[in-house]
């Protein structure tokens, strides 16, 4: 902003301030709340819920600080659920950035017939609702899977092994896949933007002093986008992370679960009403374990994060 | 064609393959076969039969389903939208017009953005809780004289619906109001109510960050020349700040468009994966249809009712917002 912008009197900033400040309150107490009370016995959620919680407080108590957490943790398997996260979500965005990224710098800089047309037939995507195409290929998993049983069957009894049962359902590969394709239309869309913009020099020099198309790409104009890629990456992360439908439908068995399925399924279990079969105390604990993945990645890219947002909003 | 241009080519194409084959095979031919999916009747197992429109017939005039769930997603769009864009765009002109700390409440109001959507619905649930640890619950314990469950809110409507303020007007629309019995959000007739307060929190930050990036685009000259003609900074904003990023609002409205449409974790984690007919919408009534009753093409048939509607929504909002396009 180079103009000096022109400022309101005292009042109206004063106005402003106060509802500002009070919003800031309405979003940080509820969160401080979750965390205090992870730290809590049931019942001292119910006799003092406002409290601070004794095991923080140094006080005498019957159990360890951070008992709700090493109950979520191991006895609740949040720790199984935070590593298939990390599995998936990780996996899925180097694939990502790995389709999308030559298929970018592919359609919005090198010459292609028909490549507009390519590019349109890829944002489409970003009109189709998740929920659209989650049955058709919830069903046509059924169909791969046994063609993939049927093509592995030959080689493998060849060479004396038993052929397995391939199913993409109830995978992390299935779900991975599923998880990329859906991503592409979003990250092709912003990354070819990205290499729209970046000079042609450097390119035309490389190609000169004699580099492979291969080598231009790879050594010269993916180093370049790396800003670009990195704001797909940080994008699709909290997407990923937070991803709820697929995982509910594609994912059965407890010991494949995602954080957000545990999260919801631990929420079921201990329910909103005494005597669930989970203290509520736990409850809160993997509340916690799931937003701090998010926290950390917000505060250390949060500026990036902005930016992303503000550019693509002047954008339209 | 030069050497280099067929090298070129060569490589073009290998770049783009890969993106393309799964985009079709996972996006695209998934939703080609949506449509032909809608039109059969199909449990899932077996050959599926071909019924024509007739899933549509049914779920647009023979059952109420759909009805109370587009009633649902309806409510779910307008109501959030009025009060997010409210207040995001207040805090966006404050800001804009001089309140400090610009980066701090940019920070602090877009948290709750990136969260998940079952961490948050989750969150305001334990916040909505009935029990002694509910945040809500307790605070009207601490204001309130009972001992457990929401019996002070519960007393005070009890109190207002039956003796009344006093005030005609008033106890006639509180009569009007209250008379629907339930109110708590563990009651599916008014759940997408209780949904709001959530949806409005999460959702202020991001559009505060987009209006307030599409406010710092305005020139300051036009701010300059309005107050040198008197104008009060009320209208400055109606006059100056609001045209000109009416083309952002609309970006907004489309996002808060789709956002309701597509609704499901939220209403899911609250219902406790269940679907319920009064708090259904359409991709919970989706849902339920095809994993838990295996009628896979009239739950199909509900999705693409979904897909039409969001892109009509679009359209819409496209059509009547950017009539003119103002320059600056």
């Amino acid at each position: 902003m180079a103009a000096r912008r022109h400022r309101v009197g005292g009042v109206g900033v004063m106005i402003g301030l106060a509802f500002l400040g009070l919003w800031t309150l309405a979003v940080l107490l509820p969160f401080a709340w979750t965390v205090l009370t992870a730290f809590k016995t049931e019942r001292e959620m119910r006799s003092a819920p406002f409290d601070w919680p004794v095991a923080l407080g140094g006080g005498q108590t019957e159990r360890g600080v951070f008992d709700n957490f090493s109950q979520a943790w191991d006895k609740l398997d949040f720790e199984l659920y935070f590593r298939n996260s990390v599995t998936v979500v990780g996996v899925s965005l180097i694939l990502i950035l790995l389709v999308a990224a030559p298929a970018a710098y592919a359609l919005a800089r090198l010459k292609l017939p028909g490549r507009r047309v390519l590019l349109l037939y890829l944002m489409t995507g970003l009109m189709i609702p998740a929920q659209l195409i989650l049955v058709p290929l919830f069903f046509q998993y059924n169909t791969w899977s046994a063609w993939l049983t049927a093509g592995l069957e030959g080689p493998l009894r060849l060479v004396g092994y038993q052929a397995p049962e391939v199913s993409l359902h109830d995978s992390f590969p299935g779900l991975i896949l599923i998880y990329v394709a859906t991503s592409l239309s979003f990250s092709v869309f912003v990354l070819t933007n990205f290499f729209r913009s970046l000079p042609t020099e450097l390119y035309e020099a490389g190609i000169i002093d004699g580099c492979s198309e291969w080598q231009a790409y790879w050594h010269v104009m993916l180093p370049m986008a790396r800003s670009g890629l990195i704001t797909v990456a940080i994008f699709n992360f909290i997407w990923l992370w937070n991803e709820y439908l697929f995982a509910l439908v594609f994912i059965q068995d407890a010991s494949r679960r995602t954080l957000p399925l545990g999260l919801a399924a631990l929420s079921i279990q201990a329910g909103y009403r005494s005597g669930g079969r989970v203290d509520a105390g736990v409850l809160f604990a993997g509340l916690v374990i799931v937003m701090l993945p998010t926290l950390v990645v917000f505060l250390l890219l949060q500026r990036r994060l902005v930016r992303g947002i503000t550019i693509g909003a002047v954008k339209g | 064609m030069t050497q280099r241009d067929r090298q070129q080519r060569r490589f073009a194409v290998v770049c783009v393959t890969p993106a393309v084959v799964l985009f079709t095979l996972w996006v695209g031919w998934p939703t080609v076969r949506a449509f032909t999916y809608a039109l059969t009747r199909w449990s899932g197992f077996g050959e599926p039969t071909y019924v024509g429109l007739r899933h549509f017939y049914k779920l647009l005039a023979g059952s109420d389903l759909l009805q109370i769930a587009l009633k649902n997603n309806l409510i779910l769009m307008v109501v959030p939208t009025v009060f997010t864009l409210g207040i995001a765009l207040s805090f966006a002109a404050a800001i804009h017009r001089g309140v400090i700390g610009a980066r701090f409440f940019q920070a602090v109001f877009f948290f709750p953005n990136i969260l998940s959507a079952v961490a948050v619905a989750v969150l305001w649930k334990l916040v909505y809780s009935a029990s002694e640890y509910g945040a809500l619950n307790a605070i009207m314990r601490y204001l309130g004289r009972a001992e457990t469950g929401w019996e002070p809110l519960d007393g005070l409507l009890w109190h207002l619906r039956t003796s009344g303020t006093g005030i005609g007007w008033v106890d006639a629309a509180l009569q009007t109001v209250l008379r629907t019995e339930p109110y708590m959000f563990t009651d599916s007739r008014v759940l997408v109510w209780w949904l709001i307060p959530m949806l409005v929190w999460s959702a202020v930050g991001f559009f505060m960050l987009l209006f307030l990036a599409a406010m710092q685009n305005i020139p300051e000259t036009l701010y300059e020349a309005a107050r040198i003609d008197g104008a009060s900074a009320l209208r400055s904003f109606f006059q100056i700040t609001l045209p000109l990023i009416r083309d952002t609002v609309v970006v907004a409205l489309v996002f808060f468009g789709m956002a309701g449409l597509k609704i499901f974790d939220q209403v899911w984690v609250f219902e406790q994966q269940q679907a319920r007919r009064e708090s259904n919408t359409i991709a919970t009534l989706m849902y339920a249809r095809i994993f838990e009753e295996y009628r896979v093409g009239e739950g199909t048939a509900i999705a693409v009712i979904q897909f039409v509607l969001v892109l009509v929504v679009t359209v819409i909002l496209l059509r009547l917002w950017r009539r003119e396009a103002l320059e600056y």
